[in-house]
């Protein structure tokens, strides 16, 4: 995968905190072919732990409460 | 939050507008349980899960952001409005199955893996002649791991504050909310949504009270931050300990949760009465608040309510009520939407007690022993009896 591909997977990864962020951004350049994949590897899986989808469920609950309140009011 | 300062509405126009949103939403909640259903039985759709949570946040946001307007249009006053949807994210969304689901699925064994591989994986990249795998483990660890909650909070940041959320901060900017404010409502009704559950296990205890903490933490400031600085670890321990307690009662009302503040310094906080107050069932005997000549504002207490003693009591200290200086100087909204606050003046310093049941247009009692709010200062009028002692 290409460093630029791997920086946009740190950037855009949920299960990382803006620190993380920057500690993996500047850990690329140490890093070798094996240990980048792994990393890629690990973002990769993350994007699909449960609690996306969970919190994605209540977030658009939140929307239709919100809307409704609004609607009806 | 935005700092309080608008007069309250009508009594019966906020009751009604309370009452209406309330009636809407319980008519709702099964309009979204169904459509909930709805949508798992339609199975994958072509966005990646990201993408639906990315969606589902700005979605969320933005409908805040509109149900905010409507209510500020209505109730005149951003903290109205604030208190509006907090009132109805904390009381009305309850979605019991989804809500768990969520709650497990924050600290999965997935999440806690994703973590420790990173950790194990900068201690293969770091580890040198001066430092071992395992300490640069142990230091990841201390260092940039978050909770769940946290890195919940990060990705609502960063998605309200990305590129796709163009349109909702020129929202946010004509209205004059900072975006800040709407991260705040959403994790708080996330936090309000996991905290319903009759039981909660240890771990998710630790997790709630960690992100309420944070919370809890950066709401102080000035002499309250100092003297919590002086004392930060017994502050935290005794929060702490008040929360897990609080976590353990079935009802879990948000009104009751452990206040920081509160803990630090009591004379400045924001106290529950003792009694729950209907103006209506008043009878002669009970101590009345009213407008001297004119004010709009009027509240009138129950019998043996705080005010029916010598001293007026809140968080533990307590201040003479006869004490000329003693002044009312506004009375604001509370969170709990039916009470309201009386802000103090003693020795200028300000201090709030909440009490239920703020009425207008209460006519003058002219009974002895009466408390009496003068003018628009509001003053508050020392008694002429101090016989009266007790407590309900």
């Amino acid at each position: 995968m290409e460093i630029t591909a791997v920086q946009a997977l740190i950037q855009e990864s949920h299960i990382l905190t803006d620190a993380e962020r920057v500690y993996w951004t500047k850990s690329l350049v140490k890093m070798t072919p094996d240990q980048m994949q792994k990393l890629v590897d690990i973002l990769t899986k993350a994007q699909d732990i449960p609690w996306t989808k969970q919190v994605s469920n209540y977030f658009n609950l939140i929307a239709k409460s919100a809307k409704s309140a609004v609607a009806r009011s | 939050m935005v700092e309080k300062k608008d007069a309250l509405p009508a009594p019966d126009e906020r009751a009604k507008l309370v009452g209406n949103i309330q009636e809407q939403l319980k008519s709702l909640k099964d309009v979204i349980g169904a459509t909930s259903k709805k949508e798992d039985d339609a199975g994958e759709t072509n966005e990646t899960n990201e993408q639906a949570q990315e969606n589902a946040i700005l979605a969320a946001a933005n409908s805040l952001v509109d149900a905010y307007k409507a209510a500020k249009d209505k109730l005149g006053s951003s903290d109205k409005a604030f208190d509006a949807i907090e009132e109805v994210m904390e009381t009305t969304i309850q979605v019991g199955s989804e809500g768990e689901k969520m709650l497990h699925a924050l600290v999965d064994d997935t999440s806690i893996r994703s973590t420790e591989d990173l950790a194990s994986l900068a201690g293969k990249i770091e580890a040198s002649h001066l430092t071992t795998e395992e300490e640069v483990v142990a230091q990841y660890l201390k260092n940039l791991n978050s909770t769940p909650l946290e890195k919940l909070e990060d990705r609502i940041t960063k998605v309200l504050t990305g590129e796709k959320a163009g349109p909702l901060l020129e929202k946010l900017d004509k209205i004059g909310i900072e975006p800040k404010v709407i991260i705040g409502l959403l994790m708080n009704g996330i936090m309000s949504y996991m905290e319903k559950f009759t039981v909660l296990g240890p771990k998710f205890v630790k997790m709630l009270a960690d992100q309420r903490f944070k919370q809890e933490e950066s709401s102080l400031e000035g002499e309250v931050l100092t003297k919590y600085n002086a004392n930060k670890k017994e502050f935290e321990n005794q929060w702490r300990v008040a929360y897990q307690k609080w976590a353990k009662t079935e009802k879990k009302r948000a009104i009751d949760r452990p206040s920081l503040l509160e803990m630090v310094s009591p004379t400045v906080v924001v106290k529950k009465p003792e009694v729950v107050v209907g103006a209506a069932e008043a009878g002669s005997n009970n101590p009345i608040l009213v407008p001297e000549s004119g004010n709009p504002v009027s509240v009138k207490f129950e019998k043996g309510l705080l005010l029916n003693q010598k001293a007026l009591t809140y968080g533990g200290s307590s201040f003479d009520v006869r004490d000329e200086n003693t002044l009312i100087t506004k009375v604001v909204p509370n969170t709990d939407i039916s009470k309201t606050g009386i802000v103090f003046a003693v020795a200028g310093i300000e201090q709030t007690i909440v009490v239920s049941a703020l009425v207008n247009n209460v006519k003058k009692v002219t009974a002895e022993n009466e408390f009496t709010i003068e003018s628009t200062d509001i003053k508050l009028k020392k008694r002429t009896d101090d016989s009266s002692t007790k407590k309900t």
